[in-house]
């Protein structure tokens, strides 16, 4: 009994040094080189991050996998855990070398629905969603071509190309800057395939190649789109704008953000040459400000001189694309400083200074087609209109009219819809006779509105076609046709 | 928009919405008479897609026919099989079987179900083209994340206002039957609202973005799967 439980003991000694054993071989697998890892083990997301990150490689992860919200340089430094409890985080390792976290992953409720589940499943790696076609003009657009350069430009001709398919008879490019006409422009023949060349300006344009008179995309662009009528054509962004940054040769990864996408910060990569790195874009007409984020760190472009205040005390860099419009404000000639501020630049009050004139205040500025509110900052002091919702408005390029007839007794008649992110009452209808009219504005596809009659919003009387809306009291809908370049 | 899978808009699947009788749906020269169709609000999809879509046509209504989607010239061709020819037909362009590949698929709730194997397991996958991204469930067992390299975070959100992460990734090591995937593009989730009714879940999709690389088909009589190489 006794040498029985002398064997048990030290079997349990055995046991006891082959586990500090092999917690000194973990640990000692954990020293080695810098973890930092997202992983997903027993349904739910880890974070390895090792204590001897630089903090270039911790920016560079937490843009990667957009965890700004998370402050784990505040994890690091100081074990600050609130927005990671906060963010459903937990702390599951905290030893000398690393932080493990984890978080369970849920589900989406309602991915049974068909429509719920499309929307769910996305794609939003596709420049086509970043930039949906509904509701917003084309203000952004760039090539994605998987296996073949981008199109060989020469000032406006573009040569468009077609790999391989040498057995073929008869191949021609059709797209919307011929309306689709299928024999307009036939390809000629090639020793790697078939080029055609088209004169096109910048901008957004859709294609396909008939091959021995069947259609095909191009199966080397990775730019698609439904074109509302069941057919995929690819897209190709005659490009006007080439963003630079001749430096920061030894970066790993260099993305740009700004206006034009949000300033989501992962999603546009520039491509590494040999003085730097380099991003062929199209930027519709106005003004885009953006910034650099060079292996996780934000900064101006160090050689645009284009700069406007932001607001973390330091500068966006600008591109102005287009002809510029001069804003104006007559008299005020005392004043010391006029700031203009407008939903074509967030409301930002830090950012457009006007010029004193002899007369007044007027700013030169690039501004695209669209409805916009604004008013001007006079030494502090907003200054709007008296109606309404105090704002001046203006569209540039008006292209629609609404109607809307009957309500003849009504005091005030506004017009509200996504185009002009459903402001209540800041562009009001004009009354011609016992019809209320607004010339407005509208980008290509389909657009939500609604009136609203001395406060009262309804639907379009006129218009059939309508949708439910969130509130259950519903929104018009109208379509505009695709102007087809 | 065809959308294989789940009810795809037509009844059989609780997924909430009201339903409604369609006295005549005609597909070209086909007429489907007393159908049963699930009413969805569709709105917010062509939002997100700025395309006009009135309709979704489920699994259901080909269980009869031979389907071949040809994405790049945009056709879908639909034959529908009588009984008598229920275990000989098959359409010309399918004459020659070096050029596809043949998997077995199988219908179970409406979803259309196929497997593939990842680092030697066996997974049971949704063949889905209303889903645009292929899906993994998140809580697989972590021999198959091992062959999963997670590239990206996003926050998604549906119609309403509920948010949810999931994750983008890689996916090594997939076979489906004899075509070798050397890397899947995924979005990992969880998909334990996908369970089927007895006990049994699936455990990923492969959506729009796999199923529209190359031309497919489906015989749905006789439970084929054609992918072209």
């Amino acid at each position: 009994m006794n040498r029985c439980y002398h064997i048990v003991n030290r079997l349990h000694r055995v046991i006891l040094i082959l586990c500090v054993m092999l917690c000194v071989t973990a640990s000692n697998t954990i020293a080695q080189g810098p973890v930092k890892k997202y992983t997903v083990k027993n349904g739910k997301m880890y974070i390895e991050l090792g204590k001897n990150l630089s903090s270039q490689a911790i920016d560079s992860f937490i843009v990667q996998f957009d965890l700004g919200e998370l402050y784990l340089k505040e994890l690091l430094k100081r074990n600050m855990r609130d927005s990671l409890e906060k963010y459903g985080w937990q702390v599951e390792v905290n030893n000398k070398d690393l932080f493990i976290l984890s978080k369970p992953m849920l589900g989406f409720d309602k991915i049974k629905d068909p429509g719920e589940k499309i929307l769910f499943t996305e794609n939003r790696v596709r420049s086509g969603t970043l930039f949906p076609a509904v509701s917003s003009r084309v203000i952004f657009g760039m090539n994605r071509f998987r296996d073949k350069n981008d199109f060989r430009v020469d000032d406006s001709t573009v040569v468009f190309f077609l790999k391989n398919n040498l057995r073929a008879n008869k191949v021609f490019l059709s797209g919307s800057f011929v309306n689709w006409s299928e024999t307009a422009l036939p390809m000629q023949k090639t020793d790697s395939g078939w080029i055609a060349s088209v004169k096109i300006g910048p901008g957004k344009y859709w294609y396909k190649f008939i091959i021995d008179g069947r259609w095909f995309v191009d199966n080397d662009n990775r730019n698609r789109e439904n074109d509302g009528e069941g057919n995929i054509n690819s897209v190709y962004f005659k490009t006007n704008y080439l963003i630079t940054l001749d430096t920061f040769v030894r970066a790993k990864r260099v993305n740009v953000a700004g206006t034009f996408n949000n300033w989501t910060n992962n999603q546009l990569q520039m491509e590494k040459t040999d003085r730097g790195w380099r991003l062929p874009v199209y930027l519709g007409d106005g003004t885009h400000t953006y910034r650099f984020i060079v292996d996780g760190r934000w900064m101006a472009d160090p050689f645009n001189p284009d700069r406007v205040p932001n607001e973390y005390n330091e500068y966006n860099s600008v591109i102005r694309v287009g002809k510029p419009y001069i804003i104006k404000l007559d008299g005020y000639t005392q004043a010391k400083q006029v700031i203009l501020t407008g939903s074509f630049n967030g409301w930002r009050r830090d950012e457009l200074f006007m010029r004193k004139t002899a007369d007044g205040w007027e700013l030169p500025y690039h501004i695209g087609p669209g409805n916009y509110e604004y008013q001007f900052v006079v030494d502090g002091k907003r200054l709007g209109s008296p109606h309404g919702n105090g704002n001046l408005t203006f569209t540039i390029q008006p292209n629609y009219t609404f109607k809307l007839n009957g309500f003849a007794n009504a005091k005030t008649v506004y017009l509200a819809g996504d185009f002009n992110n459903w402001s209540p009452n800041g562009f009001p209808m004009e009354k011609v006779g016992n019809e209320w009219v607004l010339k407005v504005h509208l980008s290509p596809g389909k657009h939500l509105y609604k009136f609203v009659v001395d406060g009262n919003w309804i639907i379009d009387p006129g218009n059939k076609l309508w949708e439910q809306n969130e509130h259950g009291t519903g929104n018009s809908v109208v379509w505009l046709e695709a102007i087809r370049n | 928009m065809v959308s294989f899978g789940d009810a795809g808009g037509i009844t059989g699947e609780a997924s909430g919405n009201s339903p409604t009788d369609i006295s005549l749906l005609t597909l070209g020269p086909i007429r489907f008479s007393k159908m049963v169709a699930d009413r969805a609000n569709l709105g917010h999809i062509e939002n997100s897609r700025g395309v006009k879509i009135l309709g979704l046509l489920g699994v259901q209504l080909f269980k009869r026919f031979e389907l071949i989607i040809d994405y790049e010239s945009s056709r879908l061709y639909l034959h529908l099989i009588s009984r008598k020819e229920s275990s000989s037909y098959q359409s010309q362009q399918l004459k020659d079987p070096e050029t596809y590949h043949t998997f077995p698929i199988n219908i179970q709730e409406n979803k259309l179900l196929t497997n593939v194997h990842v680092g030697g397991k066996k997974l049971i996958f949704v063949i889905d083209t209303g889903a645009e991204a292929n899906v993994l469930d998140s809580r697989l067992p972590d021999r198959i994340f091992e062959n999963v390299s997670i590239t990206r975070r996003v926050v998604l959100t549906g119609s309403g206002s509920t948010k949810i992460e999931a994750l983008y990734g890689d996916m090594s090591n997939m076979k489906m039957g004899e075509l070798a995937i050397s890397s899947l593009p995924v979005l990992v989730t969880n998909l334990e609202k996908l369970c089927f009714t007895y006990d049994r879940c699936i455990d990923g999709m492969l959506g729009f973005d796999f199923l529209s690389m190359q031309k497919i088909g489906f015989n749905f009589v006789r439970n084929k799967m054609y992918i072209w190489k």
